[in-house]
């Protein structure tokens, strides 16, 4: 192998984290193309790892991306039409009464442990040992996925059923979204503690755990007896990389092949690599303001109201996305499919209007607190420093506000003003995140109580628990006109956004949501 | 000498106390460990029973007085992140911070105290002016930028070492040289100014004034006179063994203590980090114990304590 010495970078792209660039652009192959040397590795960087693999101890973004490759559901979704729902664990289903769903499993999955999948695993693992019982280790953080579930019953040796407390519309999105994995009963049981089940849990996913060691690396192995097709890769390793600068530097070296959390201002430097680039874009995430409206200046409709028209999100994601993210109209998806609303008026760039409902309103320029993180989101503080300017342009005096951890922006109350956030789109409908989160059992109300609107939540009840469709739209149509203009609970800036740096020989493609999937079929 | 030994050990006990009051008192007023390892979405029972299994929801007071008492007794509380006793994670992580931190105080020490001497000994030569400019390098450019600086040059550049993670000796090569380079040069520097003070003092000209050869006068006068800057100096160093490569571990992707400890202060995991800080309160204490022991050997003055005109 030959090395070409090349000139080193400028001291401020190393300080910027680009120092990869300066090598990378004429980096020779250090690696021999996948295809070629038949890779029996995939290394990711990723700055943080999660905490566990058991999807109802963790709800987070990086256990997503690693247990996905763990576990299978009943029913999964393809992310690659718009998350249409699919069989997956059962191949059919169907609803015998409105508060009952029965469905068939498919015969011969094996879990990692080599058992047989039956519908007694099924059962225990929405059962009570797990997550049913108010003292099963899984029950609290799987409420808001699994709480409209009464009971799971084996009704066959492949074939349960699921029965709801109340009629749910969702409850095949429930079965095919987060904390609707299936465990492996007897591994369950047979685990010497449960800390010990939630770091090495036995699903029947395409990858088996190997090796966990938190806040260092993940090393999944290759489920060859999978359902879905032996895995094209032999061992996932998901390594903790802190800082972008290093993970810029582990992928031009070849020492990662596919790093996470690539902010836009770095793409240039991975464009520069040899055999390298940048892929992902807009997940279902929508990053959003939240307003506390019980803060004495907010407590004006009119000011949120302000705050919501002031701002140029286009200008935002040009600036600083280089206009690789999308703006929704409204709080909103298109994988809602019948209930996505494309011509829905969301709040648009009118600073003229702003600033005639900050005069209106009185508004003595009085400071608004606004708390951020530093860098949790992806160029957040430069988001932040463009909205405050935006605000000041029409009147609006509102200060930052950086707080170091997530919990520290939203409690105490003193002081909260405005906060960013971003809300997961969990199942493809707007009760999986509006509902979920500004609903009456959502943290908004019940935690952080900033907002709360008794209409708000009639209709959200009406969306949780109707099977009319045109009915539901109609409830979702109300909740985003009052969210947005006639009590505004906070305001849409534009999708979140997930980019990955990878080598190009690596056929892996991510979906529009944090998911990584690393199933044969997503492997070229 | 015992005197000495009982006042040094008492202020040691207290000092550490100090140390676990204060990152108790600031951990818990700063953050609640339930919201921050949850999540602001968990809903209020999800936190309510965490709160709940690991005591948060008893009063401040309460919550020391256990703490303190659990550490009395050895039990210095689990981790909230991963459930196992807080010690036990942070002893799987000394031995990758030690090996980091053990070759880098050797090169502190074997490059920067001879530097200083052979510096201090040809003072306004070219070999001096080489070294202090060396130093003052070593000693301004923070660890984050010679970090990424080498790992450009030898990993992305040349290819002969790989960028980070924990796999085996290579690994450690650049984080080991990037530890040791700043440390050495502040050695370089403390040396080199103690034995330049040293060797203008009154019994080093009467010493080369009787004839005493100069090599002599430098092992046998100067040098154990220089030592007790450079061995607080040294002390310190042992004193950070543990927890003294924060930064180069998160650059190095290395998983030490330091990046357990930075982990563990942004999830408030409690026990972990109060765990660390004892540890690195306790090293540090004894480092600065043998310090004070050896500052004994070094200068008999000392041995005397307080006692007046003893000299």
């Amino acid at each position: 192998m030959t090395h070409i010495p090349r000139p080193l970078p400028s001291r401020r792209a190393v300080l910027a984290g680009a120092g990869a660039l300066a090598g990378a652009a004429t980096l020779p192959e250090a690696i021999p193309p996948a295809a070629a040397q038949g890779r029996r590795r995939i290394t990711i960087a990723m700055p943080v790892g999660p905490r566990v693999l058991e999807p109802v101890r963790e709800v987070s973004n990086v256990i997503f991306r690693t247990a996905y490759n763990v576990f299978d559901t009943l029913i999964a979704v393809d992310f690659r039409d718009n998350a249409r729902l699919k069989p997956g664990l059962a191949t059919a289903w169907r609803r015998s009464e409105p508060r009952v769903l029965e469905l068939d499993l498919r015969p011969g999955v094996r879990f990692h442990n080599g058992d047989l999948l039956s519908a007694e695993d099924v059962a225990f693992s929405f059962g009570a040992e797990r997550v049913a019982d108010p003292k099963a280790p899984g029950h609290a953080l799987s409420r808001p996925f699994l709480g409209t579930i009464e009971r799971v019953e084996a009704i066959g040796p492949l074939q349960v059923r699921v029965v709801t407390t109340a009629p749910d519309p969702l409850i095949e999105q429930r079965l095919a979204g987060w904390a609707g994995q299936i465990v492996s009963k007897r591994a369950f049981l047979a685990a010497p503690s449960f800390e010990a089940w939630e770091k090495a849990p036995v699903g029947t996913g395409p990858f088996a755990v190997q090796d966990f060691r938190l806040d260092d690396r993940l090393v999944l192995k290759a489920h060859d007896a999978y359902f879905g097709g032996a895995p094209l890769v032999q061992e996932l390793v998901f390594r903790v990389v802190p800082e972008l600068a290093s993970r810029l530097n582990a992928l031009a070296t070849g020492e990662a092949d596919i790093i996470t959390e690539v902010s836009p201002d770095q793409f240039a430097t991975i464009e520069a690599m040899a055999g390298r680039e940048i892929v992902g874009g807009p997940i279902q995430n929508i990053r959003v303001l939240a307003f506390d409206k019980t803060h004495p200046v907010l407590a004006d409709l009119r000011i949120r109201q302000a705050l919501a028209l002031a701002i140029d999100r286009k200008a935002i994601v040009e600036a600083l996305y280089g206009g690789r993210t999308t703006i929704p109209p409204g709080h909103q998806n298109p994988a809602y499919g019948p209930l996505f609303m494309p011509d829905y008026p969301a709040p648009g760039f009118d600073p003229e209007r702003a600033r005639a409902l900050v005069r209106a309103a009185g508004y003595k320029g009085e400071p608004i607190p606004y708390r951020i993180l530093p860098n949790y989101y992806t160029l957040q503080l430069q988001t932040a420093q463009l909205l405050v300017e935006m605000w000041r342009q029409v009147g609006l005096n509102v200060e930052m506000i950086v707080r170091e951890n997530p919990a520290a922006i939203t409690v105490p109350a003193e002081g909260r003003g405005i906060r960013d956030w971003s809300n997961t789109i969990f199942w493809n409908d707007p009760a999986g995140v509006l509902s979920r989160l500004f609903g009456p059992n959502g943290p908004v109300q019940r935690v952080t109580k900033e907002w709360s609107n008794e209409e708000f939540n009639r209709h959200a009840g009406v969306l949780a628990t109707s099977l009319d469709p045109a009915e539901r739209r109609a409830a979702f149509r109300r909740m985003l006109e009052i969210w947005d203009h006639e009590d505004p609970a906070g305001t849409v800036l534009h999708d979140l956004t997930m980019f990955y740096g990878k080598r190009k020989d690596i056929a892996w493609q991510p979906y529009p949501i944090e998911y990584m999937d690393f199933r044969a079929a997503n492997m070229g | 000498m015992l005197r000495f030994a009982t006042l040094r050990l008492g202020r040691a006990a207290i000092t550490i106390a100090l140390v676990v009051t204060f990152a108790f008192v600031v951990l818990r007023l700063s953050g609640d460990p339930a919201l921050i390892i949850l999540g602001p979405e968990a809903p209020p029972e999800a936190i309510a029973a965490f709160r709940k299994s690991w005591g948060l929801d008893a009063s401040i007071f309460v919550q020391y007085v256990d703490y303190f008492g659990a550490i009395l007794r050895g039990d210095l509380g689990r981790s909230m992140r991963d459930g196992r006793p807080a010690i036990l994670l942070v002893a799987e992580r000394i031995p990758a911070t030690l090996a980091l931190t053990l070759p880098a105080l050797a090169i502190k020490i074997g490059i920067g105290v001879p530097a200083g001497i052979y510096a201090a000994l040809h003072r306004g030569g070219p070999v001096d002016r080489l070294v202090m400019m060396l130093a003052v390098a070593g000693f301004t450019v923070p660890s984050f930028v010679l970090g990424l600086t080498l790992v450009l040059i030898f990993s992305v550049q040349l290819g002969w070492l790989p960028s980070g993670g924990q796999e085996s000796w290579r690994h450690a090569i650049l984080p080991v040289v990037t530890l040791g380079t700043g440390g050495a040069a502040i050695l370089a520097r403390f040396t080199r100014s103690a034995m330049l003070e040293v060797l203008g003092q009154p019994y080093i000209r009467t010493a080369s004034a009787k004839g005493v050869a100069w090599r002599a006068v430098v092992t046998g006068h100067a040098l154990p006179n220089a030592a007790i800057p450079t061995v607080t100096m040294v002390g310190f160093m042992v004193g950070s063994l543990i927890a003294g490569a924060v930064v180069v571990e998160s650059v190095f992707s290395w998983p030490g203590v330091g990046r357990l400890l930075v982990v563990a202060v942004a999830n408030r995991d409690l026990a972990v980090v109060q765990c660390i800080l004892l540890l690195v309160a306790g090293t540090m204490v004894a480092s600065n114990l043998i310090v004070d022991f050896l500052y004994g050997l070094l200068d008999p003055r000392l041995r005397a304590g307080g006692r007046a005109g003893a000299h």
